[in-house]
């Protein structure tokens, strides 16, 4: 039998590191044909890619929120037996992008079903994959962010004052706030720029044909499109070299040497 | 010949700070010693003689239009100068039907520019000027902005702007560069002299101290590169001996002077088209870059001579009064007393500097009509063997 836990791509939702209250805020991403969980995942925002991508393939899959759904029945579920389990047949019956878990006695059930298919394994597999590859750069891009937000905030927060002082000394000026809008917009270019990279990442896998495809060209063929000059992988280098270290961070996640 | 060679061979600008990524594996110092002069030297984007011997690893001739005139002692004022040049470029942009826009950093150079047109020009024809500009011109020079440019003259932000062959048929375009070089060079590379007044002294004497200078490790650790000073000093020495300016441009400033004068005028003049760009696979026509260069304020015979004629009014002994000619000139205007007394140099950084540097990709050198050729591997290789070809 084929495990998704003995993926190199197997990641568990639950950490050491949670608040009790973070503890079953989590996401799963539910076959509406099946009525059971390929993966589960804190972030509803790249779930939501995931969505998109599979909907492109010609694949079904609803997003349930544990957070408003009764899952008492399994309050451990993890990645390695989510497979296992679906929602009532009242709450299947009318599944959405979202699914409704407000339904009437909308709650997990063990479906007891066979295990994987190879198909269906790898197709959960390649969602292991996108979802890691995902995962690992949304944190990467976060640090960088964060960092960035908080060097630039002293320049921010000069520029309110800088507008209020001006605007004293030349009533009536016309160009002041325009100015500073314009210069407090480029102290936030890096942050943007990085969206640029995060839409490229997002088109090669919403282009990739996910369906007849394995993992491993997934992953080939993604190396291959970081180092096109489309990409501009040297430009990130340039941009992000110092002080993150992002561009080795960045290869690491990707296997490029 | 490839098509980069071709290109090459007339390109208006390699800039230095594409040059890292080329990584010379020459044995030979000579690759390694050029890519350091844009850490080791100031406000270096490319190095090119107007006149005598300065091989370059690229070798392009200079461009004409930035030739270097006549060496001759003139006796015009500055104000004149200055005045004559405003009433010159705004007639022409009158019968051309352009406006005149006008890089204003706040700085000293460009306020002399702004002051000449608003000097000049009646009230009721300041619209044909725009100012372009940022907050740090405006915190630069407040006051000057608030009398005479808040609410009186159109205004565009640095980074709004985007210079194109489009913007250069409706537009005179104006700066301040390189003005530096005419009213008293960058004086940061001899600070260590003007410190012990030591300044105007013959260069001839301090020849040692001067390589000395551009060697010391500490300065800039990562660049350095044991015997860059003794190459360098050497090489522009050599350069002013040959074309026989040695007895007249006599110490360690004057030293600098020709360093600026005769290697850094065309590139700075042009240095718009490196950083007032938002698009850099434009190309612009040979007939718009000829009539930018006639624009340029100050590339006239008549600038460069009143530089090389009052060079030794220009940087005196006492440092503090650096400038002053100009800045007497803006003080006429403006009556701002604090500005001609307190008023010093301060480095401005280029138009859309900073997003020219954040650009994720950035040109590794230009075709002849400032065509911008990105990093791919060939324009790599390309440079990379010339680079590692050069013998100094």
């Amino acid at each position: 039998m084929i495990k998704i836990k003995e993926s190199p791509y197997y990641f568990s939702i639950h950490s050491n590191d949670l608040l009790d209250k973070e503890k079953y805020n989590f996401f799963g991403m539910l076959s509406g044909k099946q009525n059971r969980f390929y993966i589960l995942h804190r972030n509803h925002s790249l779930l939501k890619i995931l969505q998109i991508l599979l909907s492109k393939n010609f694949y079904t899959f609803s997003i349930v929120s544990f957070k408003h759904f009764i899952f008492d029945t399994h309050k451990e579920i993890d990645n390695h037996d989510c497979c296992e389990w679906g929602g009532t047949p009242n709450m299947t019956h009318t599944l959405e992008l979202e699914a409704n878990t407000s339904i009437l006695e909308s709650k997990l059930i063990n479906n007891n079903f066979n295990s994987f298919t190879l198909s269906e394994f790898e197709l959960q597999e390649k969602m292991f994959f996108i979802m890691d590859i995902l995962t690992k750069i949304d944190n990467l891009f976060k640090k960088i962010r964060d960092y960035e937000i908080d060097i630039k905030k002293p320049t921010h927060d000069g520029y309110n004052e800088l507008q209020k002082y001006l605007e004293i000394i030349c009533p009536n000026d016309k160009n002041i706030s325009d100015f500073i809008e314009k210069e407090r917009q480029q102290t936030q270019m890096k942050s943007l720029i990085l969206d640029t990279y995060w839409d490229r990442l997002f088109l090669f896998f919403y282009n990739v044909d996910l369906r007849n495809n394995s993992t491993s060209y997934l992953s080939e063929s993604l190396k291959t499109y970081i180092k096109t000059p489309e990409f501009e992988l040297e430009g990130f280098k340039r941009l992000y070299q110092d002080p993150h270290n992002a561009y080795t961070e960045l290869c690491n996640i990707l296997g490029i040497v | 010949m490839n098509e980069h060679l071709i290109n090459l061979k007339n390109s208006p600008c390699i800039p230095h700070n594409c040059l890292s990524i080329l990584k010379p594996s020459s044995k030979t110092p000579h690759a390694k010693f050029w890519i350091r002069t844009q850490h080791l030297l100031v406000g270096i984007f490319d190095l090119k003689a107007r006149i005598g011997t300065f091989t370059t690893p690229w070798n392009i001739p200079g461009n004409p239009s930035y030739k270097i005139p006549k060496f001759k002692i003139i006796n015009d004022s500055l104000e004149d100068l200055l005045d004559a040049r405003a009433i010159e470029l705004y007639h022409k942009a009158k019968k051309n039907n352009k406006k005149i826009a006008v890089m204003w950093s706040g700085g000293i150079d460009s306020t002399a520019v702004l002051t000449s047109f608003l000097k000049n020009i009646s009230n009721i024809d300041k619209d044909i000027i725009t100012v372009i500009c940022d907050t740090n011109s405006i915190l630069e020079n407040i006051e000057f902005y608030k009398k005479f440019i808040s609410n009186n003259l159109k205004c565009i932000h640095y980074r709004t702007l985007d210079m194109t062959e489009e913007f250069l048929q409706s537009h005179i375009l104006v700066h301040g560069d390189p003005a530096d070089c005419l009213f008293g060079p960058s004086s940061s590379k001899y600070q260590y002299f003007i410190d012990r007044g030591q300044h105007l002294e013959p260069w001839k004497k301090h020849l040692d101290k001067m390589k000395e200078l551009l060697e010391i490790p500490y300065i800039d650790p990562v660049s350095y590169e044991p015997g860059f000073g003794k190459w360098y000093v050497n090489k522009v020495t050599n350069n002013l001996e040959e074309v026989g300016q040695a007895d007249y441009l006599t110490s360690v400033a004057d030293w600098w002077f020709w360093h600026y004068y005769n290697f850094k005028w065309e590139i700075t003049c042009q240095l718009p088209f490196l950083f007032l760009r938002r698009n850099f696979t434009n190309n612009f026509s040979d007939a718009i870059l000829k009539e930018y260069a006639h624009d340029t304020f100050f590339n006239t015979e008549k600038f460069q001579q009143w530089g090389y004629s009052n060079i030794k009014k220009s940087i005196p002994k006492d440092f503090a009064l650096h400038k002053k000619e100009v800045k007497t000139y803006i003080h006429e205007f403006t009556k701002d007393s604090n500005y001609l007394k307190y008023k010093s140099k301060s480095p401005s950084n280029p138009g859309n500097f900073d997003l020219i540097v954040n650009a994720p990709s950035l040109p590794i050198y230009y075709t002849s009509n400032w065509k911008g050729i990105l990093d791919d591997s060939l324009s790599i290789k390309t440079l990379k063997i010339l680079l590692e070809r050069y013998r100094g």
